[in-house]
Parts: structure tokens; sequence; C-alpha cells
């Protein structure tokens, strides 16, 4: 059963369905014929059997040079490497509070920009309407832009 | 630049709230270019903004009634126009208490009146909404600004804490909200409560799913005006918020959800009817009584208050439940009654603060009818009215609402509201001995502001005129029977 | 027999669900942090099932990058050795955890006798999010259909901006002290 997050009007565009075609990866012969719902989820195989891979191989150098390897630890060998000076303090030191406050700004703008991606995808079809649709939108995050400049909060050294 | 889903009539729907818009982000940018004496400017600012709005909706009455805009997001029907001009008087008492209770604070600054018209406009578009996603995003507007105003005063840490719990519990409850708001789609294919309602129809009345999407929508709503059991953030957001943010979301945010609640009961999930009636009786119930029982026991005012507020949305789901004409009226009326008096005796309670006084204890009333006479009197109207003992407008509210159950032969019900009633006297009562007949403890006299000596006359007259001459008024009310078209 | 496609969304729920358990268990918040990067990614895999790519996407954009350096940065600004001494569960977990297991086998049932409601109309155009563009049809719909939800969206994102600088400002006020 597929439930669809978003279901549109009937779409324009013919595209030839991929029903049948099978995917031969960098192994030379054909990729087994898996069951999936739709084709758009086999295009997403390579990607699945890349993060397989990368996970196995990092999982074999870890293991491996633990297998391999010599073991001879020595304290000095233990310690937190501070470019060849001696450790002072924890390693947990706290962070001023403007890392947090750019961090959440940082999240912010980022939403903001993920609405331009699909608005930028059907630009074409929605032109005026969408653009002055898409300036409104940033007209008032462009507001807020100017509030956090006037308060000083990207100014580092304030404070 | 106008096509199949964007019409010139579409902005002139939203009309008020664009212009609620341009203030909301004009106080928060000019308030940046001003000096610390200007500041009070601010608080102008938002007034003539509401003041503009409030003409524009005036308009929108004449002009464009029942027009639905945006593909059938919004719907201007006489529903919505009544809800917002209760926003709009509540936000503006409001504004005008606030200015003074700021700088006491130190912390005047038009962030807080941009926030408040931000909610506001959250607020028009809940009672507009008919899409479940526009309903979700303008709920999720106004709960957001009215986390951060909770937690406003940035040295206070009580204010800060209950920034915190409400936020935590609210940000839950929007979740389980929106987890009933996908299974209606999922069950129906569709957003729009309208298109819900039918396709509900079309399927058997004890459909599994459909109930857990009831369940599920119910305890994310009823968390919203604080129905028991999800009533905890309630008094502890009450206490820790500044109090003119309090005597803000005691009254308007409130108004909003039961609109809210209203629109997607009554439109959405009429055809449940039979399986959420039962529902809501018990947590009437409940919100009766644990309101009015926990109240007789507290010995801070905005406690006392934050518990009677439960109890108050206790009987207003008295109007939902029996669903009628006489019940809508009711919920209608008692929000302009309730906007009235509530915001009257928290204006109050703001006014005790001094720079050397919180003045949230209940003893710190001892004594008033011999320091300040009239605020003595007046609240003691205002506690007249939030009984509901005539001539005072609460009287009005509660009997459309006690009837309104009797005519749906709801009799348990209206016993038991009675009975609460009978008991939140007890209460009332006891702020008005210590008032009336304790010794008082020193003599400073209250120093009232232009704007709250305001907020006062308006609240007074009103609570009076309501309760003495209320046809005009339920006429008024009236307006937000368009719901049942 | 399952299919592929079943096999990979229990592995993902699985997955995510323990990720999720080890995010609340772990003393450290760091390895909590590191767990919940874990259970996104599951999620974003289990959109990328419903058809969801934009959304899969922007999980990964938006959460994995955003919040959880967000979350890294508000670890790193509290003291974290008088934070691993504190109790990380207060005297009512027992109930929680009966409450929420009862509270999960009545949903599931009641979902699981009632999942027929679930299929969609007949009348609803399905296929076509299987054929075109998932960001295309997002587009359409967002800026469309549903506008004005975008446009209140916009104002959304100013509260959340006022909010952030009014918090920030008080710790930074707080630490000059």
């Amino acid at each position: 059963m597929i439930i669809p997050i978003f279901t549109g009007p009937p779409a324009n565009k013919n595209l030839t369905p991929l029903e049948g075609q099978t995917y031969s990866l960098c192994f030379g012969h054909a990729w087994p014929h898996f069951a999936f719902d739709s084709d758009m989820l086999r295009s997403y195989l390579p990607i699945l059997v890349q993060l397989i891979l990368v996970s196995l191989v990092g999982f074999a150098i870890i293991a491996l040079s633990y297998l391999v390897g010599k073991h001879k630890p020595t304290p000095e060998k233990l310690m937190p490497y501070e470019c060849g000076v001696r450790p002072t303090g924890g390693a947990h030191e706290r962070f001023p509070v403007k890392f947090y406050l750019v961090a959440m700004l940082f999240i912010l703008f980022d939403v903001e920009v993920v609405f331009l991606y699909p608005w930028a995808v059907i630009y074409r079809e929605l032109l005026f309407f969408g653009f002055f649709e898409m300036l409104t939108f940033i007209l008032v995050v462009l507001a807020g832009y100017v509030y956090i400049w006037k308060k000083g909060a990207l100014d580092w050294n304030k404070n | 630049m106008f096509n199949q889903y964007f019409q010139p009539n579409d902005i002139l729907i939203i009309y008020p709230e664009l212009l609620l818009a341009l203030f909301a982000m004009g106080v928060m940018i000019i308030d940046l270019f001003l000096d610390r004496a200007w500041k009070v400017l601010n608080a102008f600012t938002a007034l003539v903004g509401i003041a503009y709005a409030a003409y524009a909706l005036y308009r929108l009455k004449s002009n464009a009634l029942n027009l639905s805009g945006y593909n059938h997001a919004i719907l201007n029907d006489s529903f919505a126009i009544y809800f917002q001009f209760v926003f709009l008087i509540a936000t503006a008492l409001v504004i005008l208490i606030s200015a003074r209770y700021l700088s006491i604070e130190g912390e005047n600054r038009g962030d807080y009146y941009a926030l408040i018209l931000l909610s506001l406009i959250g607020m028009n578009f809940m009672v507009m909404g008919i899409d479940l996603i526009t309903l979700y995003i303008a709920l999720e507007l106004m709960a957001v600004s009215e986390y951060i105003l909770v937690g406003y005063l940035r040295t206070n840490r009580q204010s800060n804490e209950a920034a915190m719990k409400f936020f935590l519990l609210g940000a839950f409850s929007s979740g389980i909200l929106l987890y009933g708001i996908s299974l209606l789609y999922g069950i129906s294919g569709s957003t729009d409560l309208r298109v819900i309602a039918q396709r509900l129809a079309e399927r058997p009345s004890h459909d599994p799913i459909a109930l857990v999407a009831v369940v599920t929508l119910t305890a994310g709503l009823l968390f919203k005006i604080g129905g028991v059991p999800f009533h905890q953030w309630l008094p502890d957001a009450y206490e820790g918020a500044p109090s003119t943010i309090t005597t803000f979301i005691s009254v308007a945010p409130k108004a909003a959800s039961f609109a809210l609640i209203l629109r997607i009961f009554i439109v959405g999930l009429k055809p449940l009817e039979t399986s959420w009636v039962p529902v809501l009786s018990v947590v009437c119930v409940l919100t009766m009584t644990l309101g009015n029982i926990t109240a007789i026991s507290q010995s801070n005012i905005k406690r006392l208050l934050a518990y009677s507020s439960i109890a108050h949305a206790g009987y207003l789901l008295l109007g939902l439940i029996a669903g009628n004409e006489y019940g809508i009226t009711g919920i209608a009326i008692y929000f302009l009654v309730y906007a009235f008096m509530n915001i009257g005796i928290w204006t109050l309670v703001v006014a005790m603060r001094r720079k050397d006084l919180i003045g949230d204890q209940i003893q710190d009333m001892a004594g008033m009818i011999y320091k300040n006479p009239g605020a003595a009197v007046l609240m003691l109207v205002f506690l007249l009215s939030l009984a509901g003992i005539p001539p005072t407008a609460g009287f009005i509210g509660k009997y459309y609402l006690f009837a309104s159950v009797i005519q749906t032969h709801h009799y348990v019900l209206a016993v038991i509201a009675v009975l609460n009633a009978a008991i939140s006297l007890y209460y009332y009562f006891r702020v008005v001995v210590v008032m009336f007949m304790s010794e008082k403890t020193d003599e400073e006299k209250m120093t009232l502001s232009p704007g709250v000596l305001t907020s006062l006359a308006v609240t007074l007259v009103f609570t009076l005129l309501i309760g003495i001459y209320p046809e005009p008024f339920i006429r008024f009310a009236q307006n937000s029977l368009s719901l049942f078209q | 027999m399952m299919t592929f496609d079943q096999i990979l969304f229990y592995a993902l729920a699985v997955i995510a669900v323990l990720s999720a358990i080890m995010v609340i268990t772990r003393r450290n918040p760091v390895h909590s942090a590191l767990f919940l990067i874990t259970t996104l990614f599951c999620v974003a895999g289990i959109y990328l099932q419903l058809h969801a790519e934009f959304l899969a996407a922007v999980q990964v954009i938006v959460y994995v990058g955003g919040i959880m350096v967000l979350f890294l940065f508000v670890i790193m600004l509290v003291n974290l050795e008088t934070l691993s001494q504190e109790r990380r569960f207060n005297r009512q977990w027992h109930i929680a955890i009966l409450v929420s297991v009862v509270l999960l086998v009545e949903f599931g049932t009641i979902i699981w006798r009632g999942k027929a409601a679930l299929q969609l109309p007949a009348n609803q155009p399905l296929m076509d999010t299987l054929t075109t563009n998932n960001s295309e049809q997002l587009g359409v719909v967002l800026y469309q259909q549903y506008m004005l939800p975008f446009e209140i969206a916009s104002f959304l994102l100013l509260v959340a901006i006022i909010g952030a600088v009014i918090l920030a400002k008080r710790r930074l006020s707080s630490d000059g002290k």
C-alpha cells in the first residue's frame, strides 16, 4: 500500500515508464530484478548499494587494523594529541552562546531556501505569479533579517 | 499575475491580515531606530494597526461576506468576522495595559508588539480557515508567538520556566493534532473540511480509523484550551508569564482555539457526532469540576484565575456538546463577555505590579477598599461577572450555555454545571472578603497609567452594558450561526 | 515471501526505533545526538519509500545537516560534567512506559482493524506520483493550491527569527554580568 505524501493534479507530461528495465552496475552484469513498488525506488538502488559498501569498508578498515596491527599501549600514546603539548583541562569546553544563535539563524534561513527549490523547478509554469508570490515570502523573511542585523545578533564581538 | 489560483478577491479577503502584517513588521523595524524615551510609540503604532484592521474588517463585513478565497483555504463568513472582532478588541485592550507594565519590567521593546500582532494574524486565519493545512499553520503561528511571549521576561526565571513547559507540551500536543489531521487526510483524501464531512458521511459510523482521528484531534485541540486532562501547563504558564501576556493568552488565543474546535467539529466531524459527544461530555465535567475545586485552595491570584479559566473552558464546552444554535450563540457571546470581564480583572492584577511589589498574592489585596476604593469596586464587578451573577455580563453568557444543554436534554450536564457555578462563588468571594474585610497592610496607593485607566473604563462599561441591555450584543453574536451553513 | 521493498522498510524501521531508544538511554548526550542522526537517516529512507523524494532530501539537509549542528552546539553550551550526573528519567517513568505500551497496542489494533479505510479512493490521481518528478508536483501543489499556507509560513519563520534573537540575547546579557 502506498500513501503519497502529496497528490497533485494529473501530470501533463508523458514520461516513458521504466517498466521492465534492469540496471547494470559496475559489475558488468544485470542487477537482479528486485520487486520494487515502482521504478522510482529502483533508481535509488545504487545509493543503497553505496551506503552498504561504505559502511562495510569503514568497518573493515577498523576491524583489520585491530586484528592485524600490534598493540603496545603506553600512557603517552593513549593521551589525546594536542600538537605534542601535554593537554590541560577537560576536552568538553563550554561553547559561547553565540554559536547557538548562529546555528539557529542558519536553520531558519535554511528552511527558507528549502522553499525556493520546488519553486525554481516549476518557475516556468508560475511565471509572474510565482515571482510575486516568492517575493512576498522573501520580503517577510528579509524584515526578520533587518531585525537580526540591527539587533547586533550577527556582530560577533558585541556583548 | 492573476490566474485560476489567485484572484483579486483573494487579496480583498485577507486585507485586515495584510494590514496587521505590515504594522507588525513596521513596529518591529521602527523600534530598532527609537530612543528609549520614545518606546511608548510602539504601543501606539500597534494600536493604529489594530484600528485600521478593525475598519478593514468592518468594510469586509458588507463587501465580501461568504466569499471563499485561495482555492477554498479560507472562508470569510460572519462567524469568522465576529471572532476576528473579538480578537481585535481583546488585543487592543492588552496593548493598552502593556506599555507601562513593560517599562516597569525593563523590557519595553517593539518585538513584543510585533509578536502580539503576528499571533493575531495567526488567530484570524484560524477562524477563517476551512482547510486543515491552513488551520494548522495558523495555529502554529499563534502558538509559537505565544511561547516566546510567555518567556519574554529575560531575567525572570519563572517566566523562562513557564515558557519551557508551555513550549514542550505545546509542541507535543501539536504533534498529536497533526497525527489526527493526517489520518483524516488518509481516509478522505482531502484537506478541505467540507469534503472531509462528505466523505465521512459516506463511511460506516463506527469506522476505527475515524475514531482514532477524532480522539487524537480532540486531544490536540483540548490542550490548546486547557481542557482536563490536558490542563497541566496552564496554571504554570499563566503564573510565570508576564501578567499582560497572561491577560492576552487567557482570552484571545483561547477564543481562537475554541473557534477552531467549533469549525472542525461542527463542520468537519459532524458525521461522527455520536463518537465525540460522549468524549467531550466527560472532558467537560472533569474540566469544570477540577478547575473549580482546585481554584478553592489557591493563594496566588494568578493561579486562582488560571484555574477559574480552566473551569470556564468547561462551561464553554457545554455549548459545543449541545451543538445547536443556542449553544453556538452562547459560546460566541461568552467570548465577547469573557474578553471584557477577564481582561478587566487581569488589568487590575497588572496594575498591582509596582517596582517593589509583584502583587500576585491574594493577601496583597488586603484592605483594598480603604486604599483604592475604586479598584476594589471594579474588582467586585468583574468577580461577580466571572461568577455569572446578574446584572453583570457573565450571567448572559452562562445563561445561554446552560440553556443550550437543557434544550438538548443533557440534564445531568446542566445540573453539574450549575453546581460548579455555585462552587466558583466560594473562591471568588474569598477574594472579595480579603479586599473588603481585611486590614490594609501598607499605605501605598495604586497608580494607574492612562492606558490602564482606558482599559478599565472600557471593560467596566461593557461588562455592565452587556448584562443590562444584552439584545444588540446577542444579535451581534448570532453572526456566528453562519457556521451551520 | 516478503518483497525487497518490505525487507527494506522493516530494516529501516527497526534501526530507526532502536536508535531512537538509544537516544534517550545514553548517558553521554553526544552519543544521543549521533544516534539521533541514524534515526533521522532511516526516517529519510522511509520517506523515500513513500515516494516523497523531496521530503527525504529536506530531511537530510535540514534535520541531519542543520538541526543536528544546533543540537551539538547546545550540548556543548551546557556543562556536560554536571549533566551526566543528573538522573535522566523522573520517578514516573514506570507508569509512563506502561501507559505508552497500552496506548501503542490500542492504536495498533484499531489501525490494524481499520486499515482498509486508508486505501485511497479510486478517483485519486495516484499514478502521477510514480512517474513525474516529486519536487515538481510538490511545487505545483504548494505554490498554487496551498499558496496561502505557504505565505503564512513566512510569518512563522519571522516569529521564529524574533524568538531566536530574544532567546539568545537573554543568554548573552546574562553571560555578560
